[in-house]
């Protein structure tokens, strides 16, 4: 006698929760959560990235008045930070410490921003040679061999034709990092390739441990922070 | 004289005594399962003002996630990058797409594009990246499989207590730091072997206070 109202009564139920929601846990919605108790969720404060109603780009991050100099980022060290000595002309070999962590690192950085054009082994047949056929630079080449540590990173710095800046996502020392690791694929190649012209050839800082000894005095650790 | 109750008042106490079950439970019940974050944040699917495919980029391209959001190692915020990362690309490839637009007009004007937040804490948790990258804590494990999302979508609850669970008992959560961007890594075979390594060179120690994410 009660069983039947009772079913009717929880199919009721069940099926007016699912009409007032139309969906279970889990299913994707383009509208903004609801909290429920949205306490203080959101501050009138500013966060990274947020955008602003104040200011007339919409943006809350404000750049710096141009020729600001942050504490300890006066980037004295021209070499490190620049490529160039203070004479004004590349630096012949990488300014800091030339060892296995920062090849290592080298490697890992070089992975993350360089592979997707020049492809693993630094031949230019990335993404954009792939998919776009667009020119890419091989690290394999004559003049790349010529261009000295210093060069090198001024091209990653600032650009150099069809490639764009990477100062900003590559810290200086990563970017020193991946002049080494380039270096050291040149050398490999090399290595590999017998009838590669040797000599004049050789890339600048073939000799890790020699550049390693040159620099020795050289601090290694730079702060990530100052580009 | 006519009766004042029916017979079917009879069956009142019954029906009281029954709703006065179901309608608790049901209620306990509908605010277990609809007011959790599990209900109200997961699944949280925007529209972005450029439909940018992270299962094309990241999925078949094969991109780092520290190619654009290159700050995640060292700020506690995982940077939206700017547009002229897109450009890096897009000066080049599918330079006249009419969906890229926005983005040509963001890196010549220098105005931002207004994308849509997708992973939004409360602004009264100070969660930061650094520290948990560096723990080993992989970006698919509070994210999912970004690559394979050709729109974000919101796939863990952020909830406090999804928090805790892990700041609890952190090691099923950790993979080596070398790892830490690879969407398709799985645990070795041998997950106590690798557990007990990963302690052994980074113990972390995650806060279970208020202050540790409350300031």
């Amino acid at each position: 006698m009660m069983r039947r109202p009772v079913r009717v009564l929880g199919v009721i139920a069940f099926m007016s929760v699912f009409a007032l929601t139309g969906c279970a846990r889990g299913c994707t919605s383009s509208r903004p959560p609801i909290h429920l108790n949205p306490s203080m969720d959101n501050q009138p404060k500013a966060r990274a990235q947020s955008a602003s109603t104040f200011f007339y780009d919409g943006s809350t991050m404000r750049q710096p008045v141009p020729g600001t100099v942050a504490m300890g980022g006066l980037k004295e060290d021209t070499a490190f930070f620049t490529g160039k000595g203070a004479d004004g002309q590349f630096v012949a070999t990488i300014p800091i410490a030339s060892d296995d962590a920062l090849l290592e690192r080298g490697k890992q950085r070089y992975t993350i921003y360089c592979q997707p054009c020049h492809d693993a082994r630094g031949d230019g047949k990335g993404i954009l040679f792939q998919r776009g056929n667009v020119p890419t630079a091989t690290f394999h080449q004559e003049k790349m061999f010529k261009y000295t540590d210093g060069q090198i990173f001024d091209i990653m710095s600032n650009g150099s034709g069809l490639m764009p800046a990477y100062k900003w996502p590559i810290p200086p020392a990563d970017r020193w990092a991946i002049v080494a690791y380039i270096r050291g694929l040149q050398r490999d190649r090399q290595a590999r390739v017998p009838s590669a012209p040797a000599g004049a050839a050789t890339p600048t800082s073939a000799n890790a441990s020699a550049s390693a000894k040159a620099t020795a005095d050289k601090p290694a650790a730079k702060p990530a922070g100052n580009r | 004289m006519a009766q004042i109750f029916p017979p079917w008042w009879n069956k009142l106490p019954l029906a009281a005594a029954l709703a006065g079950v179901l309608v608790p439970a049901l209620a306990v019940a509908g605010v277990w399962y609809f007011f959790s974050p599990w209900y109200t944040d997961v699944g949280y699917r925007p529209a972005q003002p450029v439909p940018y495919s992270h299962k094309l980029h990241v999925g078949e391209l094969g991109l780092d996630c520290r190619y654009c959001h290159a700050s995640v190692e060292i700020s506690s915020v995982a940077n939206v990058p700017p547009t002229q990362t897109c450009m890096n690309c897009h000066q080049v490839v599918k330079r006249d797409s009419e969906v890229l637009a926005p983005i040509r007009d963001s890196a010549s004007s220098g105005r931002p594009m207004r994308w849509i937040r997708v992973h939004e804490l409360p602004d009264y948790a100070y969660f930061t990246h650094r520290s948990h990258v560096a723990a080993g804590i992989g970006c698919v494990t509070c994210h999912g499989r970004v690559d394979e999302m050709v729109t974000v979508t919101q796939m863990a609850p952020l909830s406090m207590g999804w928090c805790l669970d892990c700041h609890r008992n952190p090691a099923p959560h950790r993979r080596p730091v070398s790892e830490v961007t690879n969407m398709k890594w799985t645990p070795p075979r041998h997950p106590q072997l690798r557990l007990a390594q990963l302690e052994r060179e980074r113990p972390v120690n995650p806060p279970t206070d208020c202050s540790g994410c409350h300031r």
